[in-house]
This record gives structure tokens, C-alpha cells and sequence, in this order.
């Protein structure tokens, strides 16, 4: 523990100190992002912590963009108080979505997250809501750092990583807990947890919400701070994978897990998609799969056994799933 | 909008025909899920892979697409069969949040492959159509005409069903499929090799995903991204007939599709959408199982 705490507070100084050392806008973008994913990871992360599955966060973090945004323009808040407030709402929505995934097992609630994300696409750009979504034509995000802060990307940057701290630090106090140890019983067994007096229903709802009001946060940040045009563009399937390929990745159901993968793989995906175009995609499916099948600890447990790999010995690769 | 006799029949018409593509979607998805224990997540990309392949096959044989439908089915089956041993295989066992992140991985693989296909051969990515021959010939019936295509795509659905239900049922290979969905163990000890049988299961669900696939080509574009709305359509129709049963997956799928396009002629665009969602809630808030489905 007291290893991870000075790698974490290494990592910390490292990128405080990026950009002391360049401003170039595409570093400085390319890291942002990876923050907002971090975070957004984090969350799902948490959901999955407790053996719940989602394959639809995008619809928490479509959601969570669009409640802030809305509220910014509507009731012209300052967008630091929306990007808390509006993702409650997330999780109101999350929590009816718990409801009636709670008694479900593995296939259903991944079946019907995965089309609650399509569908919530579907309701944004309905014209009878447009008056609220302008539907495809989206929302212009109002700045979350007033512009008039000069180099505004570092504020930027500094702005994101003092969040995904903040995000990191609560799901650590999470893990740490006797909420997380129910997590962790519930996903391990859950007829084990019940007997040992813990309230499976009202725990796996309480995941439910604390991970789509995580997922929704980053959803308000990626485009209070980055993007700033939200189209409903936000809901593609292809933002629901994101956090699962980060934290699968990164390490499932571990503490590190989300946030190395989002930060490692996001600067990969980063490197490799100009020149790969769809193959960078595929190349992305195809790593899932290996991870999947020949390392399911992740990056993480690459570094976990660095030193014994090094000295050769990496001993046997198991084909087990980390504790799921 | 007025509901006479030739908006309601306009409307069995389309729910009949999108209920055919969701049923041979949700019934491979069930012969998969019994045999294999596994929901394949790719399943509608899967499916415009048989819509592809068909593509393709019709715009190189330059025959009526409905003839190159069994040999494009042939070709999806052999490349279910190798999805299957490549990737599902190697993982059995392990645990379903595994086989669902894998079939995750096949989404983005399958979709993207088939983008590269696509772009390399009609240079920019475009939804693409089968133009069949019967486009413009319909059956007069009663107060609207029902299109050829429409008849084609009915009476096709309701003979692969009848014949695989009659395989299913009747032959010593069906007997031996059936054993192993209803107990893996039992069957195995009985000499039926149970990794041979989720091959052909997969290849079977994979078969009919194509056809589906082929269908949807013929009576809309498609893109390499059409796959999602039909496959989430399929999860709604198998959670509604139940996990596994595949009468319930013939109803549910006709239920969902006739709703459906009630509420497009009545209601508008979004509720078509929307209501396999309504559906699927309040099948899952009063009897989760399913309809078919058996409890536990």
C-alpha cells in the first residue's frame, strides 16, 4: 500500500509537471482526454466492482453532459456548479435503470444497458425535444474555465487532473471500505453476501448510482471543458466501450485498474489512429480479445510481476478472470 | 391518422416482415444461448456480414439475390464456426463477464473489418442495397398489395423455421443439440461431443443471422453499422420469449415487430424505437423470466 502511495504521489508530480514543461496544445488535449476518461472509467469501474456489468454508460455519460449543459444555459449557472448538480440527475436515472436491472443476472443487465444507451440517442434527437436538445444540431457547452483565464489549456488541463484526483481519492476511500468490501462479496457470491447480513439489493443500487453520477461528471467535463459542441453524437456505442476497454485493459476490479488503462491506452490510441483509420479499431477489438483470453489482469498485472518477469520468472499464465 | 382496412393490413404487412428478421435473429441467438450458455453480442454484426456477403455474391453472379442467399448462408455459418473456435473456445469456462467483453471485441473487429471491405471496394463508405427483381410486382390482397419481396421473405422465414424445428426435433443431430443445451455434463458422458456442437451451433445461429442479414439488404441500405438497432431488437425479443426458448423467440419476435409498426404508423418514428425498450421493461419488472422462459 505504502508503495502504491508513492508511486501515485510520482505519477501526481509528473503530470503537474507537463505543462511547466510543453504547452503544446495536442499533448496537452491528448492527456485532458485521457483525465475525462479516467474518470469516466473510474466509474464504471465501480459498477463492475460489484459484478454488474454495464455495456450502455455512454447513456449516463450523454446524460450527465446534457443535464449540465442545459442547466448552464437554461438557469445560466456557472458551468462548476452544473458539472455537480446536473450529473444528479444521472443518477436518478441510473437508479431507475438499477431498479430494473437489480434482480438480473450477467446477460440481461448487459443486454439492457447496452439498449438503453441506442435508445436514449433515439429520444434526444425526437423532435418533440428539441425545444430541450435542438436534437442532431446539439448544444454549445458554456466554458467551464472563463476564457478570459490565460493559456486557457492549462487551466484546462490542471482543471481535469485536479478532478480525476479528486474522482481517484473517492473511489480509493470506496475500495477501502466496508461499501466496497460489500461490493466485492456481492460480485464474489452473492448468496455468501446475503447470508453475511449485507442488503444485496439496496447495495448493488447504491454502485448503480455512485457510478452513473461518476460517469455523468465526466460527461459534463469532456464537454464543459474540452469540446464544448455536445451533439447527440455522445450516445454511440462506441463511448460505451471506452471505459470497458480502459478498465479491462487497465485491470478489472482493481483499484489502478481504470486509471492506468485510460491514460497508457488512450495515449496509444492516440499514436496509432491517424495512421490506422479502421484498422486502428480493429487492432483495438483484436487487443480486447487477447487481453480477454491470454491476460486478464491487464496492464496492471504486467506491472504488478515486472520485477519477476524481468528476472524470469513469469511462471505460468492462468486463464482465470481477476476475481470475476 | 385514420385507421382503416388498408392502414391496418399495411401495418401487419411491415411488423410481419420486421418481426421475420427479428425472429431468425433472436432464434439463432437462442440456439447459441442453449447449447453455449453464451449471448453473442455481435450477433447483428454478424448479421450484415450476411448481408455483405450476399451483396457481393449477387453483384459478382448477377442472379436473383434470393439464389445466392443459401451460399452466402454457408459462408457466414464457416465464419461463425471460426469465430467460435478462434475466440469463444478459448475462454469457456472462465466466466460470462469474459464471454460478454469478448463479444464486445468481436463488434469492433467485425464492424471495422468490414468498413476496410466496404471502403476498398466502392472506394468511400456508403449504405449499399440489393436491388431485387421483384421491386416493383406485388400480390394484389384485399384492400393494399402485398410486394413480392414481402411474400418471398414470409414464406422463406416460415419454412427455415419449420425445418429447423422439424431438425431439431425429428432427426438423431437435433436429439443430440437438444441434450446438450438441457445438461452439458449428461450429454458429454452420453458421447456426444459438446465443443463439435457449440461449433455448429454457432454456425446454425451465425446461418440464420445471415439470413436476416440478406433479407435487410434486400428491403433497406445497409452500412457496416446497420447491425446495432436489429441486434438490440433481438435482446428485447429473446428477453421477452425468454432466455433460450426458441417458440417464445418466434413470438415475441412477431409481437415486437406488428407493436412496432403500429406505433410508427400511429404514433410516429421515435415510439417505433422506443417501445421494444417499454416492452422489454415491463416484461422485466412483472415476469423476468420471460414468457417461455422457466423460472430460476
Amino acid at each position: 500500500m505504502k508503495k502504491g502511495f508513492v508511486a501515485g504521489i510520482i505519477l501526481l508530480v509528473i503530470a503537474s509537471a507537463v505543462p511547466m514543461i510543453t504547452q503544446e496544445p495536442y499533448i496537452l488535449q491528448t492527456l485532458s482526454i485521457a483525465y475525462v476518461f479516467a474518470i469516466y472509467s473510474i466509474g464504471w469501474n465501480i459498477l463492475a466492482l460489484s459484478g454488474q456489468v454495464s455495456l450502455g454508460h455512454a447513456a449516463f455519460f450523454g446524460i450527465g453532459a446534457y443535464s449540465s449543459v442545459i442547466l448552464a444555459r437554461a438557469y445560466g449557472l456557472p458551468p462548476a456548479i452544473t458539472v455537480v448538480v446536473g450529473p444528479l440527475f444521472t443518477a436518478l436515472v441510473g437508479l431507475g435503470i438499477g431498479l430494473l436491472c437489480v434482480r438480473l443476472k450477467e446477460w440481461f443487465l448487459a443486454m439492457v444497458t447496452f439498449g438503453f444507451a441506442v435508445i436514449m440517442q433515439a429520444i434526444v434527437v425526437d423532435d418533440q425535444l428539441r425545444w430541450l436538445t435542438n436534437g442532431w444540431d446539439g448544444l454549445l457547452a458554456p466554458h467551464l474555465i472563463p476564457p478570459e483565464f490565460e493559456p486557457l489549456r492549462v487551466w484546462n488541463y490542471y482543471a481535469l487532473l485536479a478532478a480525476t484526483v479528486i474522482t481517484y481519492v473517492a473511489s480509493y476511500f470506496i475500495f477501502n471500505s466496508r461499501l466496497g468490501l460489500a461490493f466485492k462479496t456481492i460480485r464474489d457470491n452473492e448468496l455468501v453476501a446475503r447470508v453475511c447480513g449485507v442488503k444485496t439489493m439496496r447495495y448493488k443500487l447504491l454502485s448503480f448510482v455512485i457510478s452513473t453520477y461518476i460517469a455523468g461528471v465526466a460527461g459534463a467535463l469532456q464537454y464543459h471543458v474540452l469540446f464544448r459542441f455536445l451533439s447527440p453524437e455522445v450516445f454511440h456505442l462506441q463511448t460505451s466501450f471506452w471505459p470497458l476497454i480502459f478498465t479491462v485493459g487497465g485491470g478489472l476490479g482493481t483499484l489502478e485498474g481504470p486509471l492506468i488503462g485510460s491514460i497508457i491506452l488512450w495515449i496509444a490510441w492516440e499514436a496509432f489512429r491517424a495512421i490506422a483509420g479502421f484498422y486502428g479499431l480493429i487492432g483495438l477489438g483484436i487487443f480486447l480479445a487477447l487481453v480477454i483470453i491470454l491476460m486478464p489482469g491487464g496492464i496492471r498485472s504486467l506491472i504488478a510481476r515486472a520485477p519477476s518477469l524481468i528476472y524470469g520468472l513469469g511462471g505460468r499464465r492462468k486463464i482465470i478472470s481477476q476475481g470475476m | 391518422m385514420v385507421l382503416d382496412a388498408a392502414t391496418i393490413t399495411r401495418i401487419i404487412f411491415w411488423g410481419l416482415v420486421a418481426g421475420s428478421i427479428y425472429t431468425l435473429l433472436a432464434t439463432g441467438l437462442n440456439i447459441i444461448f442453449g447449447v453455449m450458455k453464451v449471448v453473442n453480442f455481435a450477433h447483428g454484426e454478424v448479421m450484415i456480414l450476411g448481408s455483405y456477403v450476399t451483396f457481393y455474391l449477387w453483384s459478382m453472379a448477377q442472379l436473383n439475390p434470393y439464389l445466392v442467399i443459401p451460399v452466402a448462408m454457408l459462408v457466414v455459418a464457416g465464419l461463425g464456426m471460426l469465430i467460435e473456435r478462434l475466440s469463444f473456445r478459448p475462454i469457456k469456462g472462465t466466466s460470462k463477464i469474459n464471454e460478454i467483453f469478448l463479444s464486445l471485441a468481436l463488434i469492433l473487429i467485425l464492424q471495422n473489418a468490414m468498413a476496410v471491405v466496404a471502403v476498398a471496394n466502392l472506394r468511400e463508405l456508403k449504405p449499399v442495397l440489393i436491388s431485387s427483381p421483384f421491386r416493383l410486382e406485388s400480390i394484389p390482397l384485399g384492400p393494399v398489395n402485398l410486394p413480392n419481396d414481402f411474400a418471398v421473405i414470409l414464406s422463406v422465414t416460415a419454412l427455415v423455421l419449420v425445418g429447423l424445428f422439424l431438425v431439431l426435433r425429428r432427426t438423431g443431430f437435433g436429439r443430440r443439440l437438444r441434450a446438450v443445451s438441457q445438461n452439458r455434463t449428461a450429454a458429454a458422458l452420453m458421447g456426444v461431443d459438446v465443443e463439435r456442437m457449440d461449433m455448429i451451433s454457432f454456425g446454425i445461429g451465425s446461418a440464420l443471422a445471415a439470413l436476416a442479414g440478406a433479407f435487410l439488404a434486400i428491403l433497406a441500405p445497409f452500412d457496416p453499422y446497420s447491425g446495432t438497432f436489429p441486434a438490440i431488437k433481438a435482446f428485447a425479443v429473446i428477453i421477452l420469449g425468454g432466455l433460450g426458448s426458441i417458440p417464445g423467440a418466434v413470438m415475441a419476435g412477431f409481437i415486437l415487430g406488428l407493436s412496432e409498426s403500429a406505433a410508427a404508423f400511429l404514433l410516429g418514428g421515435v415510439w417505433k424505437d422506443a417501445i421494444a425498450f417499454a416492452f422489454l421493461t415491463a416484461i422485466l419488472v412483472v415476469r423476468p423470466e420471460g414468457i417461455f422462459g422457466e423460472r430460476g
